[in-house]
């Protein structure tokens, strides 16, 4: 089971490695959308400093989301998808690595870059560990549950415009806690309760979201 | 089973009509009582006035709302589990009945907000709460329209509307705890009216009926999608 | 004043469930035929 979770993890990351681009893209947009709202809401620095932890949480949101048609795309594509769900492992394995992969690549970059964003919004340096701490909690969340619309939507014709009206919802609780956390560090009280409430919310997805990938890719692919 | 011998739309069909009629009258029925009490027996609020008497609407249609989410997603679930097809029929039917009583919650919601806090939307934990479910219920709709194979629409529908179910009250809590970190308790839904009795009442009279009413409307869509070939 | 926005939740709540029960009747004449 550990064995076929290793071989496609190593598998999706190799294959993103090979098409860098793609991954380089959703992290430029990350730093894009964040990098439009001071234009369009002015530099004021309290300003950005109190918008900075929603902004920048938004724009992992929307990074995320962006970066879900790659995830099972091109292996419905080639056929591979059909092998998987023909093959002896455990289909809740495979898509918790796939879903463990897709994060590497699109989520673990964000946690990495966050503090920079944070630098522009003139954040505090003391809560960019908290920032990190929540990205690096929360991304896997969205990885999780994106994957699910991901999976929905496999070779749909309304694309990636269905995915985000699927999912968008369906993230709000961890932009919340997410964004939150940094919030109330910053006013002084501490984000624990909100990081604890985004660990929570990682364990719960982790379990139980595989079940639900698995059960819509055999509903879309078969 | 008497049940499963209606599962199969073709007997299904004409129970359907039969309690439609039914659902229907007694929507009427329940709709004048309780605009009756709404309107005309319940007391002049004094401190909103005769404005409060819009949560006569309010209030039924977010009950409706969620509840209809839940009926629709238990549907979705059996349709999944048992592989029936009118299962998967009835979760398809309530949806625009659902979606409909939530774009009427969050009007009326942002109707009464005018003129009693100033603004036509507040952000308030409940208003935001429904406008997410709004999301919700647009999303399986816009995936069911979007899959053209009834099957597989059937079931990618149920496995949304189960993720979503289970997200429901954690997305609720969390608005809840976004709206008391950004706004003092200065306005609030939940500090409705004090509830007289009458009031009270005519909630529960236009909850009946609007129950009712999607039951007989929901029923109606289903015989709709045997006729079209299920 | 306040009565326009009475009228305005009651009457959009029913024009809006006319308009369903109408689309609905239409559907019902189409497939029937």
């Amino acid at each position: 089971m550990l064995a076929a979770a290793r071989c496609i993890v190593y598998r999706d990351l190799l294959l993103a490695v090979r098409r860098r681009s793609d991954v380089a893209t959703a992290l430029l947009f990350f730093v894009i959308v964040a990098s439009l709202f001071p234009l369009g809401v002015g530099a004021e620095p309290n300003l950005l400093r109190a918008i900075a932890p929603g902004v920048i949480w938004v724009a992992a949101l929307l990074s995320s989301m962006l970066s879900l048609g790659r995830l099972f795309a091109s292996d419905y594509a080639d056929g591979t998808l059909e092998q998987i769900l023909l093959g002896a492992a455990p289909l809740g394995v495979v898509v918790a690595a796939k879903a463990l992969a897709h994060w590497l690549v699109s989520g673990l970059p964000l946690v990495l870059i966050a503090p920079v964003l944070a630098l522009q919004y003139d954040l505090p340096a003391s809560l960019y560990g908290v920032l990190a701490l929540s990205l690096a909690l929360g991304t896997p969340v969205l990885s999780l549950i994106g994957a699910i619309g991901a999976a929905l939507t496999l070779g749909l014709r309304g694309g990636g415009v269905l995915v985000s009206l699927l999912v968008l919802p369906l993230y709000v609780p961890v932009l919340i806690m997410g964004a939150g956390s940094v919030e109330m560090a910053g006013a002084g009280l501490g984000g624990q309760g909100q990081l604890l409430l985004l660990a929570a919310m990682l364990i719960v997805a982790a379990a139980f979201a595989p079940w639900a990938i698995a059960a819509a890719l055999r509903i879309s692919a078969e | 089973m008497k049940w499963f011998w209606y599962a199969s739309p073709e007997t299904f069909y004409p129970l359907a009509r039969r309690i439609a009629l039914a659902c229907g009258v007694a929507a009427a029925a329940l709709a004048v009582a309780g605009l009756y009490v709404g309107l005309i027996v319940a007391p002049t609020d004094a401190q909103q006035g005769e404005v409060y008497r819009i949560i006569f609407i309010h209030v039924p249609a977010a009950w409706m709302s969620m509840f209809i989410y839940v009926m629709m997603a238990f549907w979705a679930a059996l349709g999944l589990a048992l592989n029936t097809r009118l299962s998967g029929m009835m979760a398809r039917a309530l949806a625009p009945t659902g979606a409909l009583f939530t774009f009427i919650a969050l009007w009326t919601g942002a109707l009464w907000g005018r003129p009693t806090w100033g603004t036509y939307w507040v952000w308030d934990a409940r208003l935001t709460s429904e406008l997410i479910l709004l999301f919700l219920y647009l999303g399986f709709i816009a995936l069911q329209a979007s899959i053209d194979d009834r099957r597989r629409s059937d079931r990618a529908g149920a496995v949304l509307a189960i993720v979503g179910v289970v997200n429901i009250p954690i997305i609720y809590y969390s608005v809840q705890w976004w709206n008391t970190l950004h706004q003092g308790a200065s306005v609030s839904f939940t500090r409705a009216p004090s509830m007289a009795a009458t009031m009270f009442a005519g909630m529960i009279l236009m909850a009946l009926a609007f129950w009712m009413y999607s039951i007989a409307v929901s029923l109606v869509r289903v015989r709709c999608m045997i006729r079209e070939g299920g | 004043m306040n009565n326009w926005f009475i009228w305005g939740s009651y009457g959009v709540t029913f024009l809006v469930l006319a308009l369903e029960i109408i689309f609905l009747i239409k559907r019902t004449r189409e497939t029937k035929t």
